[in-house]
């Protein structure tokens, strides 16, 4: 069962660290304009959001590709570009919905996040658990498992004690 | 490997000119950052020049690690030369600016001259211009980052503004990011106002190369972790970080309360922050790529939001004698908006109070207003006062020493200052470390590592780390236990100026390195990864001691750059009030003994090399540090 990289926008803090070894591990520099995640910041800067290509299960960016160069990873799960077919159209990008593709202006290519072969830098290097790496299958669950966590002092009344 | 920290970016304001300059010459003998902005400011600031006239020069310096993946490489430095005293000023902020400016390439922003007309500086990678600012005049420091955001048509654009009170040449007055992240200390907003540059935009999309990349990441990668797992970090991240720390009861126990008046306050422990932030906090906060979210983003309704920390929190509390947090919130945002040094004028408003309760100044002095000790009204309508020079505010925006004078000698009397600045709020009464780094140094920067364990050692808690610690580096636990003047205690100070100078010269964060080191038992480990970080960054040979060598290095630059403008072993003097024990708290006994830090201060001089008479660098010593281009001062 193939993972995928789940946001929680409440506990970014937007400290940027995910577009730094983002963009290092996959270009060699330290530059958010070529990282596969932005930290789109709203209203003045309060709020934080990790924005990434989200691994859509029917990609409108592959039917939009007009020489097939995208296509999925079946190992990692990743949308890939096949670059060496890649004529750099950014048809792709105007058929994502979310940004999620992005152009690489010093290579004239387009870009998105790869999942890292299986080890997402973005994930690791998050000091407060704002990206998280989970099975597909599970990352529903994840998200309830951690809401009801936040509510366990409201529930606790209602519970029977563990003991 | 050209060019690998970013480039020098100087801006003649006067003609508007743009030029570009490699760091290399620099970075044999200064490695960057501070030490070479500072070297920037010898050779380029002519002594005695007026602060507020258009010969001042103002650096914003980032370091070679900036904007990359090292962890908090979001600080930047800024220097001039100080309307406060008429030495050079250097502050340090953080946020996200310095890591945009090093995006667009470059590593230091060297201003000179002065325009007529009030423009701002547009940064976008290679396209530099200086533009019409007329209409963001007037605007506050939020106003101008949102204005030129819109106008601009991006939000990810970077802003660096002064507000009214830097307008006005406010001597005190700040340098302030979008969000709060402000460069408080020395009046370099007051600089920037005389120059007529309100705000400088910045948006870089070029990136930061790196001369071995894969080494680099694995050295980052393996430094954030290191930093995760430390007890640092969990400290940091508890839920209630501020009731555990700021507002801690063991804290009563450092601080000093109003105008250094007293080191007890009844009201301290009736404070309710653990009300007051759950309600109001939005998240935590802090700066670029940094694991240490060590603010507080709070936004209180009426009040506005933005992020602060301790000194901002301490301004408006204690040292003004206000024990409602919501008011001390309205001061902070206020003090940020209009641009005012949160610490200068939470000390110039208990300077006032005191004097309001000794009878040395009435209503009638200050436009009707009372100042009364802990008043709402009379901290936020000062706060505005000063920022607009409006009645007495064009008094007190000329800073406290010249306020004093005006009121004469009872009010000179009860003046506290180092080198023309408010300190820090600490009972520096009973640390002697503490207060011989004030006056060989000054109020800022604060220089944590040494205050740091005097201050912890105080207090009740395990101690053995850090007693093993003092043995090992300075041969006796004197070097970090309060209530003494020994030699081992002067080394200590001279080892922790280098140690805070390190962060500045590399463009990190000095509460990273410190509370890493905190919790470590090998205190060179952090230095070396600096070392290995800043060579896999830029390629350059370095080694640990050469990076402390180019600390002492810019400890001596900077002491001849000052030494030009009059300095010398009579302005490293302490306030009067540091030599008198408090009437109240848990040091009330303890007082500095005038002599013994006089005695102090000559071993320290001598440790450093320097003449003990002048408090300056010797010829012998700036030869040694590769320094022979200064010594026609020493």
């Amino acid at each position: 069962m193939s993972k995928t990289l789940l946001v929680y926008p409440e506990k970014c803090l937007g400290c940027r660290i995910c577009e730094m070894f983002c963009s290092l591990s996959h270009t060699d520099t330290c530059n958010p304009a070529r990282s596969r995640v932005n930290i789109v910041k709203m209203n003045y800067d309060v709020y934080c959001v990790p924005m990434m290509c989200q691994q859509c299960a029917d990609a409108p960016c592959e039917t939009a590709c007009p020489e097939r160069a995208i296509h999925r990873n079946e190992t990692t799960g990743a949308m890939e570009t096949n670059l060496s077919r890649c004529i750099g159209c950014r048809a792709c990008l105007f058929a994502c919905p979310f940004g999620g593709t992005s152009f690489d202006p010093s290579e004239k290519v387009v870009v998105r996040c790869d999942l890292c072969e299986g080890e997402p830098r973005c994930a690791e290097a998050c000091p407060y658990g704002a990206i998280v790496y989970v099975e597909e299958d599970r990352q529903g669950l994840h998200k309830k498992r951690e809401t009801v966590e936040r509510f366990m002092a409201a529930l606790e009344p209602l519970q029977p004690a563990a003991k | 490997m050209k060019d690998i920290e970013g480039l020098i970016l100087r801006v003649n304001l006067i003609d508007r000119t743009v030029t570009r300059e490699s760091i290399g010459p620099y970075a044999d003998r200064f490695v960057g950052g501070r030490a070479v902005g500072s070297k920037i400011l010898y050779d380029e600031l002519q002594p005695g020049v007026e602060p507020l006239g258009p010969a001042n020069v103002l650096v914003f310096n980032n370091g070679p690690l900036s904007g990359t993946a090292a962890p908090s490489s979001g600080r930047v430095d800024v220097s001039a030369k100080s309307p406060m005293n008429n030495f050079h000023g250097v502050t340090n902020f953080g946020g996200f600016w310095g890591a945009e400016l090093r995006h667009a390439g470059y590593g230091h922003l060297v201003l000179t001259g002065a325009s007529e007309a009030p423009v701002y500086l547009f940064i976008e990678n290679e396209r530099v211009e200086v533009r019409d600012a007329r209409h963001l005049w007037g605007l506050d420091t939020y106003e101008t980052a949102v204005r030129l955001r819109l106008e601009l048509g991006d939000q990810d654009t970077q802003v660096l503004s002064i507000g009214p009170a830097g307008e006005n040449l406010v001597r005190f007055a700040s340098i302030a990011t979008n969000l709060g992240n402000v460069a408080g200390r020395t009046g370099m907003g007051a600089v920037m106002g005389s120059k007529k540059l309100k705000a400088v935009a910045v948006r870089g999309t070029r990136g930061v190369a790196l001369a071995d990349p894969k080494r680099f990441l694995e050295l980052a990668r393996d430094t954030h972790r290191l930093l995760r797992e430390s007890p640092a970090f969990e400290e940091n991240n508890k839920v209630k970080p501020v009731t555990d720390s700021m507002f801690n009861k063991l804290y009563e126990n450092m601080l000093a309360f109003g105008n250094y008046e007293d080191g007890r306050w009844e009201k301290f422990s009736r404070l309710e922050p653990e009300k007051f932030f759950p309600r109001y906090q939005v998240r935590r906060a802090g700066c670029f790529a940094c694991p240490m979210q060590c603010m507080h983003l709070v936004d209180v309704p009426g009040s506005g939001y933005g992020v602060a920390f301790c000194s901002s929190f301490m301004s408006f509390l204690g040292t003004v004698w206000n024990d409602d947090l919501t008011a001390m919130w309205e001061a902070i945002i206020l003090a940020n908006k209009y641009g005012l040094d949160v610490i200068e004028t939470g000390g110039m408003i208990a300077f006032l109070m005191e004097l309001f309760q000794e009878g040395i100044l009435t209503a009638s002095d200050t436009d009707g207003l009372y100042m009364e000790k802990g008043s709402r009204q009379a901290i936020l309508q000062m706060i505005h006062k000063i920022a607009h020079r409006e009645g007495v505010g064009h008094l007190l925006a000329e800073g406290s020493r010249r306020t004093a004078e005006a009121f004469g000698d009872r009010a000179i009397d009860s003046l506290v200052t180092v080198k023309g600045l408010f300190p820090h709020g600490y009972q520096f009464t009973a640390f002697e470390g503490a207060s011989l780094m004030q006056a060989v140094g000054g109020a800022d920067p604060f220089p944590t590592y040494g205050t740091g364990v005097e201050i912890r050692l105080s207090m009740p808690g395990p101690k053995e780390k850090l007693l093993a610690e003092a043995k090992a580096l300075f041969g006796s636990e004197e070097a970090y236990l309060p209530g003494n003047y020994s030699l081992a205690k002067v080394r200590m100070v001279i080892e922790a100026e280098h140690r805070s100078r390190i962060p500045d010269i590399l463009g990190v964060c000095i509460y990273v390195i410190d509370g890493y080191n905190k919790s470590s038992t090998d205190y060179h480990f952090f230095y070396d990864r600096l070392v290995d970080l800043y060579q896999a960054a830029t390629g350059r040979p370095l080694t640990r001691q050469g990076l402390f060598t180019a600390a002492e290095r810019l400890v001596n630059l900077e002491r001849c750059l000052d030494a030009r403008e009059g300095l010398n072993r009579d302005e490293d003097r302490l306030p009067k009030r540091f030599f008198h024990s408090f009437p109240g708290g848990a040091n009330k006994d303890k007082a500095l003994d005038l002599e013994k830090m006089e005695q102090m201060k000559s071993a320290y001089y001598r440790e450093r090399g320097w003449n003990v008479e002048t408090g300056l660098p010797t010829r012998e010593k700036l030869c040694v540090l590769g320094l022979a281009d200064f010594i026609h001062l020493g």
